[in-house]
């Protein structure tokens, strides 16, 4: 790959993007940082018209809610295909790159190849934020900032091809839980814990020792007070805390695909052939609530 | 108001550990997982039920009709989104479609799309899909349906609101809510948060028996074999793994009779020693 | 010869299973341990359909049959057997009605027991005894368009949360000296009526088992179901085939807890190294609950379906009764001895399936009764 396009939406995603093209195909390939921040309508039809002029023959997109609207709406646009949710990307020995895709909650990872990608019909990834590391890059690379270009007058439509909708209200979330996907130390409840106190009261440990507070599928489910925000795992929140503690989780697949990356990872469970057992670097078979209240309480042990 | 419900039937997400690759085929063996709806489906069609017998009881004519391009014995996840209440179930089932990814599956559900709408020569004013499912999850094919069909859509959606033909729609962002207003035709995709879908009962099932379930395949579709399956599809795929993502699995505590205390202790020891 | 159920009864049976494990799996250790009978699911289940689910459209129900009923009985047995029994007697009372009652009494009460608003029962056992029909001392005269009824009833489940409960009561004698009965509906609230002491059972935990005390009840002379003199006949059809029916379905959701739980525990309890479901000895009781559980549901569906078919059944249903109920003690003891010290902690299922077996064996008639039937049958036909 010569030219390589990433979508920056304006945040951090797109210089981890930049870092791993960079590690893949070097100083030999062109880089270009596209920089649009508008509703998902513009964003489409600004890269379309931006890919149609530069030609790329591979565009990287951060998986996010803005980058999971754009980028597949472009391979239908521009005849090509669109990676999903990559964890990897890989050039192999015959020289093909290789997009490496999760499927069933994580629990498979496939190769997917574009093979008819090339100048102007790019071949099309998304990455999840987080999935490749972030650091001070040095690579050199070219930005067309389309944000500036509609202020000097530049004209999009402000709606797909078909209908009328348009961004009427946004509002700031509020987050419940620290930032789930920068935490260095996250307290997670699982199934296990069994209520809403406990729910909250891995809330309060979160607080108290300074991390965030996570949970998996069925907490949500159960309506213990998270929503999906606070969910880890593939459909989830991916995370690399330096210390993952979870209470009273299974280890469903995609739960466990998604703390993949945590340094240590610690799990209570009082079933002693919980799966999560097998991935964790410490087990305890112990009541979770009967831990977490115990770590609440310390100062009484 | 005229809405299409997509429906994926996937294996059960809850048994995914179970899954295996065959060691000498290298393919997923999925024999014994059963088949279900997809749950993102299900809150698509829950949605849509809501949607539906709101509009019908401000006196707007509504319907559900619900659509899936799956194998054949696939057909009693249709039976069931009619029991759950949808009018009419169309499945597309043709080995033709096989293999295909998320461009290519999009590009026959369009293809079916337009022919309801040419034979009942009336177009959906709503589609509504799961953001993702749970086998793939890629959260492509809503988006990709609806720019075949050159319409608006809006995915990860978490609330819809319909005032005559006016819908407002909540997107959930990373850190914001979206709203977005409108008239005209949009494919939506729905969260799992948007609803809790209603269990399926008895009257329901007996009611399914009398609804509409079509059965599709190229035949009556009459698309090019090349740009449909495997063949119409950009990507293509290569290998299986599975990752191992096992570690040691150390005891945090020593001994038969240590308690829920020094499983605390031990964890307060380590994060100590992590710098926390 | 078909031993399948229909893609509709499939799938008829995975939703109650789904309704089961969200609504009933959760809470039914809690029901058992406090005894409380949780008429707040009544409603959802009616909208489930399982109440009426034998019942005509036009009363309120789904249309299906006794399969489909006893398919949900199972499927609630299966977490809760003390709530099937509730729900079960509920449907007596509502069958009683069904098939004996006025078109009136149709439609004034079963439009509601079907959505589970309403719950129904039906008495006949008296201190003096169950089976023994024709000894029932409860008298009911009719006075001035007025039922008078006195007596007392035992061991009746719904006792005290049916709003209507249809009473055998003695209204005459035959031209032989015989007393004859008559099958009339009492309605909770009704001057002079009144349910007395609650039962603390051994299992079955979760319905509610008592006594119902009639001093001067007064109730309207159309609350008469069918014909005067008819009550014993109505009481014996109703008891013998969608009583034992009821009781074989439940007995046959308890063999399948223990099945699935002897499975999963067998599986994940490691000793000397491996899992106890790789020794023999283990699987031997595996085994046996296996095939207990295969002939009890044979037994109960080929019963419901000679019902569904408008074919004599009692006999079937005694058979299906019998074994089943005796087929749960069986298994649940067996899952006891396969779990070892767990099977007798009470945060496991065990020994409420084995409390909720023994309990089977009274209702409906004990195993002995049962015998009794079969035998009659038999020295008649071979």
């Amino acid at each position: 790959m010569k030219k390589i396009m990433i979508f920056d939406q304006g945040n951090p995603v797109c210089r981890q993007l930049l870092e791993k093209a960079g590690s893949l195909f070097g100083d030999g390939a062109e880089y270009i940082m596209v920089r649009v921040r508008e509703n998902h309508n513009v964003a489409i039809e600004a890269l379309e018209h931006v890919i149609g002029e530069e030609r790329p023959e591979l565009v990287l997109i951060g998986a996010t809610a803005l980058g999971e609207e754009v980028a597949p709406a472009l391979g239908v646009r521009l005849g090509t295909g669109a990676a999903a949710h990559c964890v990897d990307i890989k050039i192999c020995e015959d020289g093909k790159t290789a997009f490496m895709v999760p499927a069933f909650g994580g629990k498979v990872i496939g190769e997917i190849f574009i093979p008819d990608a090339g100048p102007g019909r790019p071949a099309i990834a998304t990455v999840k934020p987080g999935t490749f590391e972030e650091r001070e890059s040095k690579r050199k690379c070219r930005i067309i900032d389309i944000d500036h270009e509609i202020t000097k007058g530049m004209n999009f439509p402000a709606a797909g091809r078909g209908g009328s909708f348009s961004l009427t209200g946004r509002e700031r979330r509020k987050h419940s839980a620290g930032d789930l996907s920068k935490a260095q130390l996250i307290f997670c409840g699982g199934y296990g814990t069994g209520s809403r106190e406990n729910w909250q009261k891995i809330e309060k440990l979160a607080e108290k020792f300074g991390g965030a507070a996570g949970c998996t599928r069925p907490v949500v489910d159960m309506g213990w007070g998270p929503d999906e925000d606070s969910m880890i795992g593939t459909s989830g929140r991916t995370v690399k805390p330096k210390v993952y503690i979870g209470f009273g989780i299974s280890g469903a697949a995609h739960h466990i695909c998604g703390i993949k990356d945590a340094d240590i990872i610690i799990s209570i469970n009082n079933d002693k052939n919980a799966e999560v057992f097998a991935a964790s670097d410490y087990t305890g078979v112990f009541d979770a609530e009967a831990v977490i209240d115990a770590l609440l309480g310390e100062e009484n042990i | 108001m005229r809405i299409l419900v997509l429906v994926k039937p996937v294996p059960d997400p809850e048994k995914y550990n179970e899954l295996q690759i065959d060691r000498e085929t290298k393919r997923l063996m999925r024999e014994g997982v059963p088949t279900v709806i997809d749950p993102a489906s299900k809150s698509a069609l829950e949605a849509a039920l809501v949607l539906r017998d709101e509009r019908n009881a401000a006196g707007e004519e509504s319907s559900i009709t619900v659509l899936s391009m799956a194998p054949d014995f696939s057909r009693d996840k249709l039976v069931e989104c009619l029991a759950m209440g949808a009018d009419k179930a169309c499945l597309l089932s043709d080995r033709a479609f096989g293999g295909a990814d998320t461009y290519a599956t999009s590009f026959v559900l369009a293809a079916v799309v337009k022919k309801l709408s040419a034979d009942e020569g009336q177009d959906f004013d709503l589609i509504l899909a799961g953001n993702e499912s749970a086998d793939g999850a890629t959260a492509q094919v809503p988006v990709q349906l609806a720019e075949w069909l050159g319409i608006s859509h809006i995915s990860r959606v978490c609330g819809i609101a319909a005032e005559g033909k006016r819908l407002r729609v909540i997107k959930k962002s990373e850190d914001e809510l979206l709203t977005f207003e409108g008239e005209g035709q949009i494919v939506l995709a729905v969260t799992r948060d948007i609803n809790r879908p209603r269990l399926i009962n008895a009257m329901g099932i007996v009611k399914a028996r009398k609804k509409p379930l079509t059965i599709w395949t190229n035949e009556e579709l009459k698309l090019d074999e090349d740009a449909v399956g495997l063949k119409g599809s950009p990507t293509q795929p290569g290998r299986l793994i599975t990752p191992d993502l096992s570690r040691s699995g150390q005891p945090l505590t020593a001994g038969a009779d240590a308690g829920a205390e020094d499983a605390a202790k031990a964890i307060l020891s380590l994060l100590k020693k992590e710098g926390f | 010869m078909n031993f399948n159920f229909t893609e509709e009864q499939e799938m008829l049976k995975a939703a109650f299973a789904e309704f089961a494990k969200e609504e009933i799996a959760p809470k039914a250790a809690e029901w058992d341990e406090s005894n409380h009978t949780p008429l707040e699911l009544m409603p959802k289940m009616g909208e489930m359909g399982i109440p009426g689910v034998f019942v005509p459209e036009q009363y309120g129900g789904v249309g299906l049959g006794h399969i489909e009923r006893v398919a949900a009985l199972e499927e609630i047995a299966r977490y809760s057997a003390g709530l099937a029994m509730m729900v079960f007697t509920h449907q007596l009372g509502m069958a009683a009605i069904l098939d004996y009652g006025t078109e009136e009494q149709k439609m004034k009460y079963l439009p509601d027991m079907c959505a589970g608003t309403s719950i129904c029962g039906l008495a006949v056992t008296e201190p003096g005894g169950g089976s023994d029909v024709a000894g029932q001392k409860t008298e009911a005269q009719l006075t001035d368009g007025r039922w008078l009824i006195n007596g007392r009833k035992c061991f009746i489940t719904n006792s005290h949360c049916a709003a209507v409960t249809a009473v055998t009561c003695k209204t005459g004698e035959d031209e032989k000296g015989r007393s004859t009965f008559s099958c009339i509906l009492v309605e909770a609230g009704t001057e002079g009526f009144r349910p007395g002491r609650e039962e603390n059972k051994l299992g079955l935990r979760g319905s509610m088992t008592g006594e119902l005390i009639m001093n001067n009840a007064r109730v309207p002379e159309e609350n008469l179901i069918g014909e005067a003199g008819m009550g014993t006949p109505i009481a014996m059809k109703e008891i013998g085939e969608v009583g034992r029916a009821s009781m074989a379905a439940i007995a046959t959701g308890i063999i399948r807890g223990c099945l699935e739980d002897a499975v999963k525990f067998s599986k994940e309890r490691i000793v000397y190294g491996k899992p106890i479901s790789k020794l023999q000895a283990i699987q031997f009781h595996i085994a046996e609950i296996r095939c207990d559980y295969e002939a009890a549901r044979l037994m109960t569906y080929r019963a419901a379906a000679l019902k569904d078919e408008g074919k004599p059944a009692a006999t079937e249903f005694s058979m299906a009764k019998y074994f089943a109920t005796e087929a749960a003690c069986r298994s649940s003891r067996k899952l006891i001895e396969i779990m070892g010290g767990y099977g007798v902690v009470n945060e496991y299922a065990a020994g409420r399936y084995h409390r909720d077996a023994l309990g089977c064996i009274s209702s409906g008639g004990t195993s002995e009764i049962q015998k009794i039937i079969i035998a009659g049958d038999t020295l008649k036909k071979f």
